[in-house]
């Protein structure tokens, strides 16, 4: 059932990663793909799995689920991953390993295909243990709205821009089991959307799609309306029951983050191991 | 006879997951042919469930259902044979009206029985009189129409297909108490009419009291009582104790029962409860 996707889910449950402000989360996971990028020696892309494996286990995500995530990627990881082997330009000191007629593998073209794989995974985990499994889609949208609060000072909506990404958010869940429900139903009528060609299939869509559009718009006004009834009237003069506050771990999360980029560079310049 | 049974049910929700949650357990109802069954419980307590297995919507986790004698997951391949033959009105149906007359989309079950344009066109017709809408509604949009008059022709539209049982959750949620007593009417007349087995699936005690010859209670996921109307409401304080509600009439001579005065508690239309308490006051002489 659609219910079942978990890609990027939140997770409420507690854990030290939960408890950071979203808008350090925001930052820290930019920081994040920055180092994963410094990382250049074999012992430094070690490093970079390790903490994501450290991540893991802190945030208290179950790993089968961060696993299950992953799976839909393994095509493109493998595509890039031979890609990586067969376009490495090699250099007077490559190694050639096979050759066979255009064709020919060099041990470092399969070192940089390894470590390409290591940083999609990496920044993979990463990010989805430090944003989207660890916080809730309403403290995202609270935290970015906060952060880009400075750009309303040039007329730019950014109070209506984030409502509707809240609003967006907050219906996924509810459009996805209405979708499940009005499939039902269709099936119900003998409706088949899993066998015949193409075009059939297509056309046994639209009498879900229909539905779904009619019920989507309806709940949009019904939503606008029961709004302009509690006096919504976008973001001007709109005070926060919540505000968003730094505190101490806050800022030691950042240095423990930021330092990663530190370590990258002194372990590319100490153990320059397999630089490729 | 039996015409559809559960024996032993169970089904899991998201299993597997942190998610997992039993909607039925172990749960053994036989439906008889030609009646009207109601299922009563919470919001919750797996009723609705119950009408997608026994189509075969959802899949049992563990045990069998059987319509016509026959396990339906028997073959697998042949699914779609059993929800022509179980006819199930989802709640709130009007929501899944989609083409753009109402004879398009009352006909979108027979096409998709593979019946010929004559076979379609009568059974349109002849849905559309069950549940009486006039002839010229046919060729509406179906935005153009009533919420109750959708509500109706989503009905027809399971019924075009001649299930030999038709179950309705909920058929009359959100209909004023007129349209809510036509409904069941024009159910039952149809019931009569096709010789056809009608499972309805409600929370309301008393539109089941009235309408229903049988009544499973569902309470937990689990049957709690089941039998006829009157069985059923034998046993009141029961149901009172799992927090379902009984028929007002009941409660009503249930109270005065509980002041002393000789009723049964039995009793559970209006009509019933009435001549109860009328014989309370024919024999008023030798109580005072």
């Amino acid at each position: 059932m659609l219910k079942d996707i978990t890609l990027g889910q939140y997770f409420p449950i507690d854990s030290p990663i939960h408890k950071i402000d979203p808008r350090m989360k925001l930052i820290t996971a930019i920081v994040y793909i920055v180092s994963v990028f410094f990382a250049r020696s074999a012992v430094a892309y070690g490093f970079m799995l390790l903490t994501a494996i450290l991540l893991v286990i802190v945030s208290r995500i179950p790993i089968k689920t961060i696993l299950k995530s992953l799976k839909p990627l393994i095509f493109i990881v493998v595509i890039t991953g031979i890609i990586n082997i067969f376009w490495y330009q090699p250099k007077d000191s490559s190694t050639l390993l096979v050759s066979f007629w255009i064709i020919n593998i060099y041990l470092e073209g399969i070192i940089s295909a390894v470590y390409m794989l290591t940083r999609i995974a990496c920044i993979i985990i990463g990010t989805s243990v430090i944003l989207t499994y660890t916080t809730s889609p309403i403290a995202l949208t609270d935290g970015l709205e906060q952060m880009l609060a400075p750009l309303g000072k040039l007329h730019l909506p950014v109070h209506e821009f984030s409502m509707m990404m809240t609003i967006a958010m907050r219906f996924i869940p509810t459009i996805v089991e209405e979708t499940d429900k009005i499939m039902a139903a269709q099936k119900a009528r003998g409706s088949d959307f899993s066998t015949g060609n193409i075009i059939r299939r297509i056309k046994a869509i639209i009498p879900i799609l229909i539905p779904l559009f009619v019920s989507s718009f309806r709940r949009a006004d019904e939503l606008a309306i029961a709004m302009e009834c509690r006096c919504y009237r976008g973001g001007e003069g709109r005070t926060k029951m919540t505000k968003l506050k730094f505190k101490y771990y806050d800022f030691l999360w950042l240095v423990l983050v930021a330092s990663l980029i530190a370590v990258m560079i002194v372990i590319n310049t100490y153990l320059p191991f397999y630089i490729v | 006879m039996t015409i559809a049974e559960f024996k032993n049910v169970s089904y899991v929700y998201s299993k597997d997951t942190p998610f997992e949650k039993a909607a039925v357990n172990d749960v053994n109802i036989q439906f008889e042919q030609g009646k009207i069954t109601g299922i009563i419980g919470h919001t919750g307590s797996g009723k609705s469930t119950l009408s997608q297995l026994l189509n075969g919507l959802l899949k049992v986790s563990s045990g069998e259902v059987y319509v016509n004698d026959k396990n339906i997951w028997s073959e697998p391949k042949k699914i779609r044979e059993v929800r022509f033959k179980v006819g199930l009105v989802f709640q709130y149906p009007e929501y899944q009206l989609f083409d753009e007359t109402i004879r398009k989309d009352i006909s979108f079950g027979p096409k998709n029985m593979g019946l010929s344009a004559e076979e379609i066109n009568e059974r349109v017709i002849e849905s559309i009189k069950f549940v009486g809408l006039p002839e010229d509604v046919l060729d509406m949009s179906p935005f153009d129409i009533s919420g109750g008059q959708k509500r109706r022709a989503a009905i027809a539209g399971i019924m075009a297909m001649r299930p030999e049982i038709l179950v309705l959750d909920e058929p009359a949620a959100g209909l004023d108490p007129s349209g809510k007593r036509e409904i069941f009417e024009r159910l039952r007349k149809y019931k009569d009419d096709t010789k056809s087995t009608l499972i309805i699936i409600s929370h309301s005690m008393e539109d089941m009291a009235e309408f229903c010859d049988n009544i499973v209670v569902m309470s937990d996921s689990r049957v709690f009582l089941s039998g006829s109307v009157e069985e059923v409401f034998s046993h009141s304080s029961e149901l009172t104790s799992v927090g379902l509600m009984v028929p007002q009439a009941t409660q009503i001579l249930m109270e005065l029962k509980e002041m002393g005065y000789d009723v049964d508690t039995g009793a559970y239309t209006s009509t019933d409860a009435v001549s109860q308490i009328m014989k309370l006051f024919e024999g008023g002489d030798d109580h005072a």
